[in-house]
């Protein structure tokens, strides 16, 4: 089983500079601004109304996973609150900060807040970036943790996420058809590591590989290829010290498949070799 | 018109021949086919040889083709006498050297050296690459051109390579189904502008990238992917200053009569459109 989710529907990061925020998310990555006021800036990356928000209401970070039904945020909620999880339920106000019809939201235990959202609002028009970066959708997200038993266990056993292969002891955990939509890795820090967009082809990671460098943004990691799932990517420095990086790629989810152990080296996380100095992917 | 089959060889003089084939079999990813007194012979696929180092001079560089038959090389050798180009017949030795049944050496018009060859060995043994590099096999030269109109006219009416696309006014130019088999590149003398083998997939492009980037091996372009016969590449310095090239995913022009020539601009956007910029001299203005 891999949970009632539909989507990893969006990932809101934290900021204390929301015009700078911005302006990465759209010169630089290439979303599309969906909306913005004084305290939010919300980005398109595909059908969704969005997928990314900068907010400088919010403290923490937060991913969201969409659920079908009304009764799926009841049945999760006290399944949380039987683990002993702290659960909230979003009043009208934050309902609408977050474009939903209800949602509820608990805490990982890496600090990161998850919110199982219902309802969330779709555009109806297609992304049209500012430019073309090929982006197709948000692919995943990745969490640093330094407790990565615990925040394996929550998303698998408590979120009834499943685990689709490990690199070391980094869980990539599928919630729908992909082979993962969250990837948790041990880390000396807590927190959201890096957004994933998902591009068309190899020619869009290329493509904005070189786009980044000429913009004398830092190349993190790739590009390169992810053995586990497949995906091709390539990764940059954003607001907030997250990540952020284009994929394309990435292998079906296989539920019938044993998840399979990968070794905890670089190669682990590139096959294609490429230097990285993050720790979370540089293996033991 | 001359009928080519296929590119065969190269030949590259060298005067560091042990330098010369550390690198092929170590850095390209070679396999030693044979070593004779003062060459060393390497397998890139299932021909008995596709590269071969010599103790010479660097600027002694030879490009070879392969034809049909000893009557269209002896057809072939009185064509080329008469356009006025000396040609030479190789002696028995030479061809044994070789692994061809004859061949002929002439100067193209830039005064590139170029053999024709008749009946060039194919070997019972695979290629098994020092490095896994993934090569399946050697697929064409550049040759450089003082006069890009000129030598393009000697390889398509002269003998039978047609143009498949244009970067300015270098023409690619096939002779079977592969986009391109031989291609022109200004320069101001003759030689060999690379050498391109194939590999099997992106991940090997991309593995040789990094590979080949931590041994401190000069990239001179790439990685990237042609728009004219989108391909993926990676170009690099090797000995003597030889650009030898990697590609995967050249496409194949099946329908002659369809396939329209198209114009490309002699600038990094007709080379690469994924956005990296050669530093190769003939691919520069």
């Amino acid at each position: 089983m891999s949970g009632p989710y539909r989507d990893l529907r969006y990932v809101r990061l934290a900021t204390s500079d929301l015009k700078k925020a911005a302006d990465f998310a759209t010169d630089l990555v290439g979303l599309q601004e969906f909306a913005r006021d004084g305290q939010r800036a919300y980005f398109r990356s595909d059908a969704r109304a969005y997928s990314l928000c900068f907010s400088a209401a919010e403290k923490g970070d937060a991913v969201a996973l969409t659920v079908a039904r009304d009764e799926d945020l009841t049945a999760m909620a006290e399944r949380l609150r039987a683990e002993g999880f702290s659960v909230s339920e979003f009043d009208q106000a934050a309902c609408a900060a977050r474009k939903i019809k209800k949602g509820i939201a608990t805490s990982a235990p890496n600090g990161v807040a998850v919110e199982l959202v219902w309802r969330p609002l779709t555009s109806g028009w297609r992304y049209h970036g500012p430019r073309d970066a090929g982006i197709t959708e948000i692919s995943s997200v990745s969490l640093a943790c330094t407790d990565i038993a615990a925040n394996e266990d929550f998303w698998t056993r408590v979120l009834c996420g499943a685990v689709s292969d490990w690199a070391g002891d980094a869980a990539y955990i599928r919630i729908d058809g992909a082979h993962h939509r969250i990837a948790l890795y041990p880390s000396a820090r807590d927190g959201i590591l890096g957004v994933d967009f998902a591009v068309e082809s190899i020619n869009n990671v290329m493509q904005n590989h070189y786009f980044l460098q000429a913009r004398q943004l830092p190349i993190v990691h790739g590009p390169g290829r992810q053995p586990a799932s497949e995906k091709i990517f390539v990764a940059t420095r954003g607001p907030g010290d997250v990540l952020f990086s284009y994929s394309t790629g990435m292998s079906e989810a296989a539920p019938e498949r044993t998840p399979r152990q990968f070794p905890d080296t670089a190669l682990s996380h590139c096959a294609w070799g490429s230097p990285t100095n993050e720790p979370e992917f540089s293996g033991a | 018109m001359i009928e080519l089959k296929d590119v065969v060889y190269c030949r590259l003089g060298t005067r560091d021949l042990e330098g010369a084939v550390w690198f092929a079999q170590n850095i390209l990813g070679l396999e030693v086919s044979e070593h004779r007194k003062g060459a060393v012979h390497f397998k890139s696929d299932s021909r008995d040889h596709t590269l071969c180092y010599f103790e010479g001079d660097p600027e002694d560089q030879v490009t070879a083709f392969e034809l049909g038959s000893s009557a269209d090389l002896h057809a072939a050798a009185a064509t080329l006498e008469g356009l006025k180009q000396e040609v030479y017949y190789g002696t028995r030795e030479e061809c044994e050297a070789r692994h061809v049944r004859e061949f002929i050496r002439f100067r193209d018009p830039t005064g590139n050296s170029i053999e024709f060859v008749v009946r060039p060995a194919f070997s019972g043994q695979r290629y098994h690459g020092t490095r896994d590099a993934g090569i399946t096999g050697f697929s064409h030269v550049g040759l450089c051109s003082s006069d890009l109109e000129r030598d393009e006219k000697f390889w398509t009416t002269v003998c039978n390579a047609r143009v498949s696309d244009r970067i300015g006014d270098a023409p690619l130019m096939r002779l079977g189904s592969i986009h391109h088999t031989i291609a022109l590149f200004p320069y101001h003398k003759a030689g060999i502008q690379h050498i391109n083998h194939q590999v099997e997939s992106t991940d090997d492009i991309q593995r040789s990238t990094n590979f080949i980037r931590d041994r401190q091996i000069n990239i001179t372009f790439g990685p990237g992917r042609h728009p004219t016969s989108s391909a993926q590449f990676l170009y690099f310095s090797g000995p003597d200053g030889m650009t030898f090239e990697y590609s995967t995913g050249v496409c194949e022009i099946h329908d002659e009569p369809l396939w329209r020539d198209r114009q490309f601009a002699f600038e990094p956007v007709g080379f690469c459109h994924w956005g990296a910029k050669p530093n190769i001299a003939a691919f520069e203005d």
